[in-house]
């Protein structure tokens, strides 16, 4: 297992309501991943702002992407459940599956598709 | 009162009490289909307009800024002064919105003034990198200053949904934006319009669905209600989010683009055709407020 780190979605975005915001922060994401040689982020996505489903899927779409790519894993940490059931929303209209925890909870979890 | 950029002006008031009109999302498209565009001085009658709704208000709107792009002047039968509907039309600054000129404004006293339950102004959204953020902030200073119970969240996200829809989509550089909170029927009213490239001509230009073009505008409209469906492969979420949040929230959620409609409410779906086809996109949202 490789280097783990721990990034705070305000550190990535200082807009959250867009696509094209979403894009930006996984760019963002991409690069603190690979200066800190990362295998395992958790994004912390707790923020004072309102965060949209779009910016919560594109995040979605890009971290499957970077695994993909051979790149971190990323598991999100989610504590509100209506920015859960945004993450839900996305893996099931991609057929993606995606990692998150909760705070305070160490057990990784994986969201799968809804039948 | 003159929309349109040069040659003279002409004001007509007219008398208003044989019946008054309010022009709403299900009659403003006929309403637009009966302005004779054929004719030297075409003329649009709001002489005995009493009410008119957000959607109506950016419908009309940009059917005067479509056909001003195309040259084509109008002249407008204002309301009585004193009468409710042209102090609605002044407060909301659809004069200075829609092209009339800058004198008769002030001639008329068409002046805008202070409310609490609307954005005072019909606002234009200039296609911009931060469309939608600065939107969902004027939008969330109308809900902190009406004080109207509704999910601040839900509403702001709509708004920003349909805002960065106009800026990745419509291929024009203005949408209009109008707002309402209905104190009495204890509503609130977000409306967005533009006059662009429309929902079916978008989507189309995706080759999955290139098929859509030679399909009613109306089934383009559903079709972009459906996860992933874009003309972007990594988009198409925005639209389903919107009437997700609108069917949790318990609204009501209207699109209009060309000659297509689909209404979204009370746990059913209507879509159909138009009686004016008007370029672009064209949404309201209703929200009820919490008891």
């Amino acid at each position: 297992m490789g280097r783990e780190i721990v990034i705070k979605l305000s550190q990535l975005a200082d807009h959250t309501l867009t696509r094209t915001r979403g894009a930006e922060a996984a760019d963002a994401l991409r690069s603190a991943a690979a200066a800190g040689q990362a295998s395992r982020v958790y994004l912390e996505m707790a923020a004072d702002t309102l965060v949209t489903a779009s910016f919560v899927d594109e995040l979605v779409r890009q971290a499957a992407e970077m695994e993909c790519a051979g790149g971190p894993e990323v598991v999100f940490v989610v504590d509100d459940p209506e920015m859960l059931q945004k993450f839900q929303k996305s893996v099931t209209w991609r057929q993606l599956q995606c990692r998150y925890r909760r705070p305070g909870d160490e057990a990784i979890r994986t969201l799968q598709p809804a039948s | 009162m003159s929309a349109g950029h040069q040659g003279p002006e002409s004001l007509h008031i007219q008398d208003t009490r044989c019946f008054l009109m309010k022009l709403s999302f299900d009659n403003i498209d006929r309403f637009c289909a009966e302005v004779d565009l054929a004719a030297r001085d075409s003329v649009i009658d709001l002489s005995r307009l009493e009410f008119i709704e957000p959607f109506a208000i950016i419908y009309l709107g940009q059917f005067i800024r479509y056909h001003n792009r195309l040259g084509k002047r109008f002249t407008v039968r204002m309301p009585p002064v004193r009468s409710k509907s042209r102090e609605y039309l002044a407060r909301v600054r659809f004069w200075d919105r829609f092209n009339f000129d800058a004198d008769t404004i002030e001639r008329e006293g068409m002046f805008g003034f202070l409310s609490a339950t609307s954005l005072n102004d019909i606002v234009e959204l200039p296609k911009g990198r931060y469309v939608a953020e600065e939107t969902a902030e004027l939008v969330a200073g109308v809900l902190g200053r009406s004080g109207v119970k509704v999910s601040a969240d839900a509403v702001l996200e709509v708004v920003a949904e349909l805002s960065d829809n106009f800026a990745q989509h419509a291929e024009v550089e203005l949408a209009t934006l109008a707002v309402q909170y209905y104190p009495n029927l204890h509503e609130f009213a977000i409306a967005v319009g533009d006059s662009g490239l429309g929902i079916r001509e978008s989507l189309s230009r995706n080759p999955e669905h290139a098929y859509l073009q030679g399909r009613p505008h109306h089934e383009a409209i559903e079709k972009a209600f459906e996860p992933l469906v874009s003309r972007r492969p990594e988009g198409g979420t925005g639209l389903t989010n919107v009437r997700d949040i609108v069917i949790r929230q318990a609204g009501r959620l209207r699109v209009a683009s060309n000659d297509g409609f689909v209404y979204i409410g009370e746990g059913r779906t209507k879509r159909g055709k138009r009686a004016y086809e008007l370029p672009g996109v064209q949404i309201d949202v209703t929200f009820p407020e919490r008891t």
